[in-house]
């Protein structure tokens, strides 16, 4: 434990003196409780029936009784442990809350040094200890302390007592609530928090280590009877950014990878040059089949597109049906595409539709030498069926243009090259464990 | 190291392994055909009319 905390370069507050200690019983149950900061507490939360007790005087009053039975904390109070090489002993336990999200803190006390909090979130522990002079404000959202600079990370939220045991040094109750802000440094917050009468500010600092052994505590557990432990609060998210990592780093490290992935597909998407070859076909009249180039694959499988173009015509289409054919085991795979473009004017005024040009890929093709084999066929448009006049355009149609005439297609075949839809879905992997940090980070503000 | 941060860079890392295999090996859901594409059903003729 000790090798895991280390003692704070900051001043703490100032040592009271020696406090002793003082038995008192509660009005409530009649139990036997320890004040264990006699002289410093003023109200004690019974640990056999969580009623409020005021102890600032000689005669024990009730504040509030609260019939429920004893709890057990993970840190007993009145352990003993030993953190950053001071002896402290457990007085009160606290568990608060901002929009839900909870917390828990306990109460530390050393005759000679004084007050510390121990503060566990979402399982981590941190160590604050009291400021005794105000951090300096700076520029922006930034304060400084012993010279070490600390920005704001937190909107003011405002944050809840929502249980409370064992005793304070103000009269603490359930329901109290003060507005919390933390500033956030290297390795270590600061938590400032103000209500009506007063403003605190806390340096917290990690802590490693087995912190519950260190004061002879159970593991695991919560206190009975006290809300279940949620999310961070303001006061510390260091456990939190200890464990995940903040949203920040996390983009950092997803846009890290966003770029790798970026240059590893450009290095392995490398293909063969491409082909282009061009001829002729007639609308509505026989199909042609033909071969427009020969593609190798010297990898296991690669990606294969074949692209064609023509233009000059209104209201056809081009059937391109492609086969590639592997040379040595003649095993083929078929693929299909059209160019096609339509135009023509209806009461919403001039449209087209369409494209002059047509691109079909084709995934994972094993490797070995391929004839590209494409069969085009083109086809007049017409709205019963029947081929329409190439002289007289159907009413609300354009013209088919040049028509009459073969049609010029140029066919492009190439192997390589990256799917653009892997990238965005990869995009997407990366940024959304981080988005998600994100949008928890942000509820966790508000 | 945080265990959360390790976690996502081991994500990241399987992320981008896998993508840059896939994209070596030329596979994809968004190709028109070949292993693993996504068929759509052929149509032919203006959406307009």
């Amino acid at each position: 434990m000790a090798d895991d905390v280390t003692e704070t370069s900051f001043p703490g507050p100032a040592p009271p003196s020696a406090p002793a200690l003082k038995a008192v019983t509660c009005p409530s149950c009649g139990g036997s409780i320890a004040i264990r900061a006699a002289g410093y507490s003023v109200t004690l939360v019974c640990q056999y029936c969580g009623s409020t007790l005021d102890v600032a005087n000689p005669d024990v009053r009730l504040i509030t009784q609260l019939s429920q039975a004893a709890s057990h904390l993970d840190l007993p109070l009145g352990a003993h442990g030993v953190l950053q090489g001071l002896e402290l002993e457990v007085l009160g336990y606290m568990r608060r809350s901002i929009a839900g999200d909870a917390w828990e803190e306990y109460l530390l006390f050393n005759p000679y040094e004084g007050f510390r909090w121990l503060v566990r979130d979402e399982g981590d522990w941190s160590l604050g200890v009291m400021l005794t002079t105000l951090p300096k404000h700076e520029a922006g959202s930034e304060v400084t302390y012993a010279g070490r600079r600390f920005r704001r990370q937190d909107a003011p939220s405002e944050a809840r007592v929502d249980y409370v045991l064992g005793e304070f040094y103000w009269r603490v109750q359930v329901g109290e609530k003060v507005t919390a802000e933390t500033y956030e440094g290297h390795g270590a917050d600061l938590s400032c928090e103000r209500n009506a009468d007063e403003t605190n500010w806390t340096l917290i600092t990690p802590l490693g280590g087995d912190v519950v052994a260190a004061f002879g505590g159970r593991h695991p557990g919560a206190v009975a009877g006290a809300p279940t432990a949620a999310p961070s609060g303001p006061v510390s998210t260091s456990g939190a950014k200890a464990r995940f990592g903040s949203a920040p780093h996390l983009f950092l490290v997803g846009g890290a990878a966003t770029l790798l992935l970026f240059v590893l597909m450009i290095a392995f998407s490398g293909g063969a040059p491409a082909q282009t070859m061009r001829f002729n076909v007639t609308p509505d009249g026989a199909s042609r089949t033909l071969t427009v180039g020969k593609i190798t694959l010297p990898r296991a499988s690669q990606r294969v597109t074949l692209t064609s173009r023509s233009s000059q015509f209104e209201n056809m289409w081009i059937d391109m049906d492609y086969s590639l054919i592997e040379r040595r085991t003649q095993k083929r795979l078929d693929v299909s595409g059209s160019i096609e473009h339509y135009s023509g004017v209806d009461s919403d005024g001039r449209w087209t539709e369409g494209s002059y040009e047509n691109r079909v890929t084709v995934a994972s093709v094993p490797k070995g030498v391929y004839d590209v084999v494409v069969e085009a066929s083109a086809h007049r448009w017409s709205e019963n069926g029947s081929s329409p006049s190439t002289s007289t355009p159907q009413a609300g149609w354009d013209a088919t243009g040049a028509a009459t005439n073969d049609l010029a297609v140029e066919v492009t075949s190439a192997s390589g090259g990256a799917f653009l839809g892997n990238f965005w879905v990869a995009l997407l992997l990366i940024f959304l464990p981080p988005g998600v940090r994100l949008l928890y980070e942000m509820r966790s503000r508000k | 190291m945080q265990t959360g941060a390790i976690l996502y860079l081991v994500w990241c890392g399987l992320v981008v392994t896998g993508f840059a295999v896939a994209s070596s090996s030329g596979s994809s859901p968004f190709a028109t055909a070949g292993r693993g594409a996504m068929h759509s059903v052929g149509f032919y003729g203006p959406m307009h009319k």
